[in-house]
């Protein structure tokens, strides 16, 4: 269902981007997406300036465009699915309408659907060279020493080392639910698959216990140890500024053209 | 020796307990990734907004632990599931998650933990408030936004009240579904022998 090095399969390449310090890549990062979020919708070619921008990225960081299609292509459905009810949304005066393959589409709800699949898409596909090209660990890191709080990245440290051994745990009640047999109705169907859930979470509570146990055994006083970080270097903090001033200038360009 | 170092530091008892709302919390959220994900395997991305399967997680474990881990776990968990599956969106859908979530979570914990209402009667109630967060965030999201980010909002969530009972109603399974499970699970968890734990009881 989920795999192990499902975020660092391919974080140990040595590119310029995944030689760039976390910080600095979390830091561009975030602008980057704020930026992407705060598109107008009337603007959609400032979108494909964004889009370029990250595609340089991804150029630049070797990750395989395969394996990015692949993160990218489970937002597949979400927009199949708005892009098939276009055609439902009726033109609202005569000036809205367009003609496309003999359909009449609202103008106003293409373009609406443009800009929120557009940023959808591309909110994804940074996060996805974010964590393709940077360890998890040094991730949390970076985020514990941008100022989130401890809690939040101790939380989520552990909910990303313990994905794929959940994932693995649900596969193993969904192969021994089929070695038992099809099992026939809706309703019971539905019963089974409670059943399952609230054994999953019986026996996540339970590890979390052992987890918790094996904290204190191993000498956890109630912090997690910090590693001591080292400063960005000067350059790699000077590209980092120069990278958001850029964003800063495309969006304030597109925003006011 | 020094002042500081005579002071009491907190007991292994307190160690364990909050070493147990981290690991609770963090397993938590990764079940609010996986179950999701089970979900959209069978249906695509159709049936999550109709049985709400990230909701389960966040409204069992907000029973567990404390409010603030409950209110991190309901803002971490979309999120995570966000950045790592795409699902849900980031828009509209992942701000409006994140605040309905983490509010339902710290309401669980505050009503089930705090005020010892029963499961059955907190579930109710915290989807109620959920509901309520939901309608508020679109509220605001209707009249505070510039007019240029506004266009950006699906048409249906431009009338607030008209989305909160699209929304309702299209989640009806799912609402029924946490009306079901969440008070089943809580009460299996409760009632389970519990792991002996490190004060030794």
């Amino acid at each position: 269902m989920l795999a192990h090095d499902l975020l660092d399969t391919w974080a140990h390449l040595h590119s310029p981007v995944h030689r760039l310090d976390a910080r600095v890549k979390l830091l561009c990062a975030t602008v980057l997406v704020i930026a992407i979020l705060a598109t107008p919708v009337a603007r959609p070619w400032l979108l494909a300036a964004w889009a370029a921008m990250l595609l340089a990225i991804a150029g630049a960081s070797g990750l395989p465009a395969r394996w990015i299609a692949k993160r990218l292509a489970i937002l597949l459905p979400f927009l199949a699915l708005g892009t098939l009810a276009l055609p439902f949304v009726p033109p609202t005066e005569t000036t809205d309408a367009w003609q496309l393959a003999g359909l009449e589409l609202s103008r106003e709800a293409a373009l609406v659907w443009l800009s929120v699949g557009g940023k959808c898409l591309l909110a994804l596909l940074a996060a996805t060279l974010l964590t393709g090209a940077t360890t998890s660990a040094a991730l949390l890191r970076a985020a514990g020493a941008l100022g989130v709080p401890r809690t939040l990245t101790a939380l989520t440290g552990f909910a990303i080392s313990y994905l794929a051994a959940l994932g693995e745990e649900a596969g193993r009640m969904i192969t021994a639910r089929r070695a038992r047999g099809r099992v026939r109705g809706t309703a019971r169907n539905l019963r089974v698959a409670g059943s399952m859930i609230a054994t999953l979470m019986v026996r996540t509570v339970e590890r979390a216990e052992r987890i918790a146990l094996a904290m204190v055994a191993r000498g956890y006083r109630g912090r997690m140890p910090a590693l001591t970080v080292q400063r960005a270097p000067a350059t790699q903090v000077a590209g980092g500024a120069a990278f958001v001033a850029a964003v800063a200038a495309v969006f304030w360009l597109g925003v006011r053209a | 020796m020094s002042k500081q170092s005579d002071a009491p530091g907190p007991t292994i008892a307190a160690e364990f307990a909050w070493a147990r709302e981290l690991s609770l919390g963090g397993l938590f959220i990764a079940l609010g990734v996986v179950i999701p994900i089970a979900f959209h395997a069978v249906g695509g991305g159709r049936l999550g907004p109709v049985f709400l399967p990230m909701y389960l997680p966040v409204l069992v474990c907000g029973m567990l632990v404390s409010p603030g881990t409950a209110a991190a776990v309901g803002v971490l968990t979309p999120v995570l599931s966000s950045a790592l599956t795409g699902m849900p969106p980031v828009l509209p859908t992942l701000p409006l998650m994140v605040a309905e979530l983490a509010v339902m979570g710290a309401v669980a914990s505050v009503l089930h933990r705090r005020a010892s209402l029963p499961a059955l009667l907190v579930t109710p109630i915290t989807l109620v408030v959920g509901r309520a967060v939901l309608g508020l965030c679109v509220l605001g999201a209707v009249s505070l936004l510039p007019p240029d980010l506004l266009a950006s909002l699906p048409p249906p969530m431009r009338n607030p009240a008209l989305y909160l009972v699209g929304a309702t109603v299209t989640a009806l399974p799912g609402l029924a579904l946490q009306l079901i499970a969440v008070p089943a699970v809580v009460a299996l968890v409760e009632r389970r022998p519990r792991a002996p734990s490190a004060m030794g009881d």
